[in-house]
């Protein structure tokens, strides 16, 4: 049995367990094996003793009649969740040995469900990159061809789900970084509301932004996963105040109206014209027209739309975004925690060498034009006049989706590229970004579905579809994604590792 | 950072931007330029690194420009998302003691420490 326990999801091992075939502890033990042996570069720490004590404990409370449908899955936390039992480094060497006097509330929340963590997974650092090629402990290799990236922020926890390391992983998405590497790794990811999950204890990079998902194998693992991070935390001064959702529950809610054969009738998925322009891959265009047929036979319709500033997304996020990231780093400054210089002078000159050693060049690019955008005399013409550009995007939204309930698109312009490949050119790498941009600056939820394979040519790597939904609309997000995924297998391909 | 006030704040009022000779947008960043905002953020770059990021930051710039081109006059910026949909009020809370003293915890991450207390190096003379 143990052999291919690896292979199932976080709905099936919960079932598995709860059948008291396999124990916790023998799950995690194979887990650990395969995570131990990680030739992605995903792990950064793999945390055995932690994780064997906590599905022990998973097992007594089994015993003792706990049936929490996370209780004893192993999983493991994207490096930018702060951990008391692991070290917690944001990918950066600024916060080398770093160790959390207490757990992010998300950590905290799958503790508390019975989770089991497995480690800490690798990121760009500060959450900063679209490629994972920008953490300070090495790149992620994507697993479908290790000659490629995994994406990015989220690549270790994109990259370890999709080599079946973990059946599901925490990530964060400020731009994309759930999406986007779920979409190149051919994995699932969700980016809730933004207030749905707590931000406390997530190392923050842009506040506003900022909000915490799941990447797991099928829409059903995700919201198992967001069931039990989500909810109202006093800590955050931007969580929402509502009561815990079940997330799985509103997944199998049947639309009224709805058939067997046909789930998804009367679901109105918008396609916003911007989103397939005529540089978009063929490759990609393609394996999302292919999947939004599938969601047409299930009963959907498609429906025309616009979002006329989806370009204009790209400078926006990339001006609010560093100015909010020059701000909250701005606490690394070598005295309460985190990196100080070896050799200085005054206190001015140890702030300068703490930061310019140990922050990495994208890490700095981005404090220096969220500087400049926050100075004096610039403030209106960039940060302010960005903020009013946010506005006009929202609202954009909120125009679609009174002729929709979904929206639907590329998450990325094309597959995963290969290592190195962006070269010193960071705006390129940010131009690649404009399909999650607009979502995240509504602050929507928002998922990446696997939708099938591209051509040999680029290397039949992952493709998928991002479904954005309206604020708090994760219910119908999930349940259209399932209904595909009921329908269609791409979510179940591994690569061959 | 916490000790020195940072040259940029926030928020800045009407009158204090008046003064302040209006900026062109079109030029683009020299060394000079560089070095001024690598001292706000308190960096220090190397003259490879100043040189790459000047050029670096050159090129964002180009594609910041479509911005100003947009009419925005009259509309609330989004400071934060969900205020799109209704009024995000700032939440209270009882202003009641509710974390312990956690001092050792707290502090043993600190590059220098001494009796409690984070070192730096001497500010006043």
């Amino acid at each position: 049995m143990s052999a291919e326990l690896h292979t199932l999801g976080v709905a099936e091992l919960g079932r598995t367990l709860a059948s008291k075939s396999t124990s916790s502890v023998e799950v995690t033990q194979a887990l650990l094996a395969r995570a131990k042996a990680d030739s992605h570069g995903a792990f950064l720490v793999v945390d055995e003793d932690a994780a064997l004590a906590a599905a022990k404990a998973a097992d007594a409370k089994r015993a003792a009649g706990d049936a929490h449908p996370l209780l004893g899955v192993p999983l493991a936390h994207k490096d930018i969740f702060v951990t008391q039992e692991s070290a917690t480094t944001a990918g950066s060497k600024m916060l080398e040995g770093y160790k959390s006097p207490f757990d992010a509330t998300v950590v905290a929340r799958l503790k508390a469900a019975g989770a089991v963590s497995l480690g800490k997974l690798n990121c760009d650092e500060f959450a900063m990159g679209s490629a994972n090629e920008n953490s300070a402990f090495g790149p992620v290799r994507n697993p479908w061809d290790a000659t490629r990236v995994p994406g990015g922020s989220s690549g270790g926890s994109a990259a370890a789900v999709a080599a079946q390391l973990v059946p599901a992983a925490t990530g964060t998405d400020t731009g994309g970084s759930i999406r986007q590497p779920a979409s190149f790794t051919g994995v699932t990811g969700i980016k809730p509301t933004y207030g749905v999950c707590s931000r406390f204890g997530m190392i923050a990079f842009a506040s506003s932004l900022d909000q915490a998902g799941a990447l797991a194998r099928s829409a059903q693992d995700c919201a198992l996963m967001l069931s039990a991070m989500s909810g109202f935390d006093e800590r955050d001064a931007t969580s929402v105040q509502h009561p815990p959702q079940d997330f799985h529950a509103q997944m199998l809610q049947a639309r009224a109206g709805a058939t067997a054969a046909q789930p998804l009738k009367g679901l109105r998925i918008g396609l916003p014209r911007e989103f397939f322009p005529a540089a978009l891959a063929a490759d990609v265009s393609g394996r999302v027209h292919a999947a939004l047929a599938e969601m047409e036979k299930l009963g959907a319709t498609l429906v025309d739309v616009s979002l006329p500033r989806t370009e204009l997304s790209i400078p926006v996020y990339y001006i609010i975004a560093p100015a909010e990231a020059s701000s909250n780093l701005s606490r690394f400054d070598g005295v309460r925690y985190g990196h100080r210089a070896a050799q200085y002078g005054d206190l001015m000159d140890m702030y300068k060498k703490s930061r310019s050693e140990a922050f990495g060049p994208e890490v700095k690019r981005r404090i220096m034009i969220g500087t400049y955008v926050l100075s004096h005399g610039y403030y209106d013409a960039y940060y302010l006049q960005a903020q009013k550009l946010r506005r006009m995007i929202a609202d954009d939204f909120q125009a679609c989706f009174k002729q929709c309930d979904l929206i639907a698109g590329p998450v990325a312009p094309t597959v995963a590229w290969k290592l190195g490949e962006q070269g010193d050119d960071p705006v390129k790498a940010y131009l690649a970004d404009i399909f999650t941009l607009p979502g995240s600056l509504a602050g929507l939820p928002g998922m990446s579905v696997p939708a099938g394979f591209a051509s040999p040519e680029n290397g039949g790597m992952p493709v998928g579809l991002q479904l954005l939904g309206n604020y708090f609309a994760e219910g119908t997000l999930l349940h259209a994604a399932h209904a595909l995924q009921l329908a269609t297998d791409f979510h179940l391909q591994r690569p061959k590792t | 950072m916490p000790v020195v006030t940072f040259e940029g704040p926030l928020v800045i009022s009407a009158s204090r931007q008046a003064r302040r000779p209006k900026p062109d947008f079109h030029m683009p960043l020299s060394p000079e330029d560089v070095s001024r905002i690598a001292h706000l953020a308190r960096l220090e770059l190397s003259p490879a690194e100043g040189s790459a990021m000047q050029t670096q930051l050159n090129d964002f710039f180009k594609i910041v420009e479509q911005m100003s081109a947009v009419d925005t006059s009259g509309l609330e910026p989004l400071h934060t998302p969900l205020s799109a949909i209704g009024n995000v009020e700032l939440r209270l809370r009882p202003d009641a003691v509710t974390e312990t003293n956690r001092r050792e915890a707290n502090m043993a991450n600190a590059p220098a420490a001494e009796d409690g207390l984070f070192l730096v190096p001497k500010v006043i003379e």
